[in-house]
C-alpha cells in the first residue's frame, strides 16, 4: 500500500477549499495560498513595475486578497482574482512612481552598440527583453505579460483585465509588432 | 497582396528563454505578509460584526411598523353625536325586534302536530 506524502495531499486541496477555511479564519490555509502563487504574483510585478519596491508590493497584494476574500464571489478562479489584484497594485504604482518622476528624464543607455562575449549573452538578452517591455505604454505591456510570459489563457487575460477578448488580441498584435521591432533594431534575429 | 501572417512562435519563445528573472525576496517577506494578516480581524469576527451592524436598523424599522400599524388599525374614537346616534340606533333595533317578534312569528308555517299526523 503507497503512503501520499503529506505536502502532496495538501497540494491537492483546491484554491476554492482553501478560501472557504481562510473565511472561516484559517491563516494557515491563507499560509498555503501565499507559497502557491507568491512567485507568479512576484514574478507578474516585476515585469511590470521593476525591482523597486517589489517585496512591499507582493506584500500589498497578498494583504489586499486577505481582506477582500470575503467579497471574493468565486465567479472567476483565484488565480484570476489574485492576478487582478496584482495588475491594480501595479498599476496604483506605476501612477504614483509617474507623479514622483514627473519633470526628470528617464536615462537609459541605448546609445552605444555592444558585442557582448559569450557568456554574457543570456544578460545581454534578459536586458533587451527588459528594456523592450519598458518601452511599450502599461495597457501593452500587461497582455503582453501575463499572455507571453506568464502563458495564461487569452480569455483569462481578458478576464484579469476586465477587457473583451478582441481588446487583448488587438493589443497583443500591437505589443508584439513593437517588441519584434525593438529586438530586430538591436540585431536580434525573429 | 495580402500580408503572410507573422509567426508570433519565436517571438515568444525567445521572450520566455530571456525573461528577466525577479530578485530573490526578502528571507523574512513571508514571516511579513503573515503577521500582516494576523494583525488584520478574522473574517469570522467581521462576519459577527456585519450581523451586529443590522440589529439597530432591525429595532428602529420594528418600532415604525408597530406604530404606524397601531395608527392604522385601531379605530378613531367617536365624537358625542355619534355615540348619540349609535344609541338611538341600539334602542331602534331592540325596539323593532321586540314589536316585529309577532309578524315574524306568523312568517313561518307552524309544523303540523302529531295528533293530525296520525288521523
Amino acid at each position: 500500500m503507497s503512503v501520499v506524502p503529506a505536502d502532496v495531499l495538501i497540494d491537492r486541496e483546491s484554491d476554492s477549499y482553501l478560501v472557504q477555511k481562510c473565511l472561516k479564519g484559517d491563516r494557515q490555509s491563507f499560509s498555503e495560498l501565499y507559497r502557491r502563487y507568491e512567485h507568479k504574483v512576484r514574478s507578474t510585478l516585476y515585469q511590470l513595475c521593476g525591482p523597486s519596491s517589489l517585496d512591499d508590493l507582493v506584500q500589498e497584494v497578498f494583504l489586499k486578497a486577505w481582506k477582500g476574500l470575503p467579497k471574493f464571489r468565486q465567479a472567476s478562479s483565484f488565480s484570476t482574482w489574485l492576478y487582478r489584484i496584482a495588475w491594480n497594485v501595479a498599476a496604483d504604482h506605476r501612477r504614483s512612481q509617474a507623479v514622483q518622476r514627473s519633470g526628470l528624464q528617464h536615462l537609459t543607455d541605448t546609445g552605444t552598440p555592444h558585442a557582448p562575449a559569450p557568456d554574457l549573452m543570456q544578460m545581454h538578452y534578459q536586458d533587451l527583453v527588459q528594456r523592450g517591455l519598458e518601452r511599450l505604454s502599461f495597457e501593452h505591456r500587461s497582455v503582453m505579460v501575463l499572455q507571453d510570459l506568464e502563458d495564461l489563457p487569452q480569455k483569462q487575460v481578458a478576464e484579469i483585465l476586465g477587457l473583451p477578448v478582441g481588446t487583448v488580441k488587438s493589443r497583443l498584435f500591437h505589443a508584439r509588432a513593437a517588441l519584434r521591432q525593438f529586438l530586430q533594431l538591436e540585431g536580434v534575429e525573429l | 497582396m495580402t500580408e503572410q501572417p507573422i509567426d508570433d512562435q519565436p517571438l515568444v519563445t525567445f521572450l520566455r528563454q530571456h525573461r528577466p528573472a525577479p530578485p530573490l525576496p526578502a528571507p523574512d517577506l513571508e514571516e511579513r505578509i503573515l503577521a500582516a494578516v494576523a494583525n488584520e480581524p478574522a473574517h469570522k469576527s467581521q462576519y459577527r460584526h456585519r450581523r451586529l451592524w443590522l440589529v439597530p436598523p432591525a429595532i428602529a424599522a420594528g418600532v415604525l411598523i408597530a406604530t404606524a400599524g397601531h395608527r392604522l388599525l385601531t379605530p378613531p374614537s367617536p365624537n358625542r353625536a355619534e355615540i348619540a346616534n349609535l344609541e338611538a340606533f341600539f334602542v331602534n333595533s331592540w325596539d323593532g325586534t321586540f314589536s316585529d317578534s309577532s309578524a315574524a312569528d306568523t312568517a313561518f308555517e307552524p309544523f303540523p302536530s302529531d295528533s293530525s299526523q296520525s288521523e
